[in-house]
C-alpha cells in the first residue's frame, strides 16, 4: 500500500453500547474502550442499538458481513467487541458466527467485555484487544 | 430533550474502506467522531457501497463510472436496510441528520467528483477528478429510498476529504458551525 496511505489493516465490529453509551441508562456511562480502539487505529464498523429489531438487526448485518468477508480474504484483522451483560454481545454474535460458516470463513474474534470488569482502565482493554489472533 | 442521531459515511468510522492512498487515519476520523460525540450526537453509521461492490483493493473512479444500473441497484438493495434504521429513529421523535464524505463519487453530500473521459487502462493523476457540486451516486439513491417512504434527513452536510487540499482543522470548524 502507499505510503502516502495511513489505514491500519485493523477493524472491530463493536456493540453500539461502546459508541453511544448514554442509550443504555442501566448499564455505566463512561467506558474506555471507544477510547482504545481510536487510539489503537481500529475501523469501526458498527451494529445497530440493543433495541433495534432482531429481524431488522438481521437484514443490517448482512452488508456489514460483506464489507467483513471482504476485509478477512484480504488479509485485515477483524475483531468483535461486544458486552456480555447485553444479549449476545450486543453485535449479534451467534448471527456473525453463523454468517461467517455460510461465507466458509473464520468468525471474527469475539472480545466480550463486562460491565463486572474496569472498562475504564485504558490499559486492561488495551491488553485486552492487543491479543494476537 | 430531543435526541440528536447523525448519520456518517462508513469511512468516517473506518479508514480502511477508502480507496488506496485516501485512508488519512488509521481507523476512525477522531476530529469528526469525537466532535459529534462530545455534543451529544448518537453516532450511526453507513455502509460502504464501493467496498462492497468494488472492494477494497478498487481503482479510483468518478461518479461518472459509478452512474450504472448495476451499481444503482446494488445501492438500492444497501438503501433498505439504512433506511430503516433512519425510520426508526424518527419514529421515536429524533433529529437525524447526515455527514458525509464530500468530494466522494459516492457519499458526496455537497460536492463529488467527476471525469467523463476516464475509464479504460488505469492512468489517474489527482488532478484529472474533477470536484463538482452535487451527490454521488451512494446518496441519491439513499435519499430516494427515504423520500419513496416519505422521510428525509433534518440536515446534512459533509466532510470535504476526497477534495484536493483538504484540510481537517477547517472542516471541524465547519462542522462545528453546522450542528450549532
Amino acid at each position: 500500500m502507499d505510503p502516502k496511505d495511513k489505514r491500519s489493516f485493523k477493524l472491530a465490529i463493536v456493540a453500539d453500547y461502546f459508541i453511544n453509551p448514554a442509550r443504555y441508562k442501566d448499564l455505566p456511562l463512561n467506558s474506555a474502550v471507544y477510547d482504545v480502539l481510536r487510539d489503537l487505529g481500529y475501523g469501526i464498523l458498527k451494529m445497530p442499538e440493543a433495541g433495534y429489531p432482531p429481524e431488522k438487526a438481521a437484514e443490517y448485518l448482512i452488508p456489514v458481513m460483506d464489507q467483513a468477508e471482504e476485509y478477512i480474504k484480504r488479509g485485515y484483522q477483524v475483531i468483535a467487541v461486544g458486552l456480555k451483560e447485553i444479549q449476545d454481545g450486543g453485535i449479534h454474535y451467534s448471527l456473525i458466527r453463523e454468517e461467517a460458516s455460510r461465507r466458509g470463513i473464520n468468525p471474527p474474534r469475539l472480545l466480550l467485555l463486562s460491565t463486572s470488569e474496569n472498562l475504564n482502565d485504558r490499559s486492561f482493554i488495551t491488553q485486552k484487544v492487543s491479543v494476537p489472533l | 430533550m430531543v435526541r440528536k442521531v447523525v448519520f456518517l459515511a462508513n469511512c468516517l468510522l473506518n479508514q480502511n474502506a477508502k480507496v488506496a492512498q485516501f485512508a488519512f487515519y488509521p481507523g476512525i476520523v477522531y476530529p469528526v467522531v469525537d466532535l459529534l460525540r462530545s455534543r451529544g450526537y448518537e453516532v450511526e453509521q453507513l455502509p460502504c457501497p464501493e467496498l462492497t461492490f468494488m472492494g477494497v483493493n478498487r481503482w479510483w473512479q468518478t461518479k461518472d463510472q459509478y452512474d450504472t444500473p448495476g451499481y444503482r441497484k446494488h445501492c438500492r438493495a444497501l438503501a433498505k436496510s439504512t433506511a430503516d434504521l433512519v425510520e426508526y429513529y424518527k419514529r421515536q421523535g429524533c433529529k437525524v441528520y447526515l455527514v458525509g464524505l464530500d468530494g466522494s463519487p459516492s457519499s458526496g453530500v455537497r460536492l463529488t467528483g467527476r471525469n467523463p473521459a476516464w475509464g479504460g487502462r488505469p492512468y489517474a493523476t489527482i488532478e484529472q477528478y474533477q470536484v463538482v457540486e452535487g451527490k454521488g451516486v451512494w446518496i441519491e439513491e439513499l435519499e430516494a429510498e427515504l423520500a419513496r417512504r416519505g422521510l428525509s434527513f433534518d440536515g446534512e452536510t459533509g466532510v470535504p476529504m476526497d477534495v484536493p487540499g483538504f484540510r481537517m482543522e477547517d472542516a471541524v470548524k465547519e462542522l462545528e458551525k453546522f450542528f450549532e
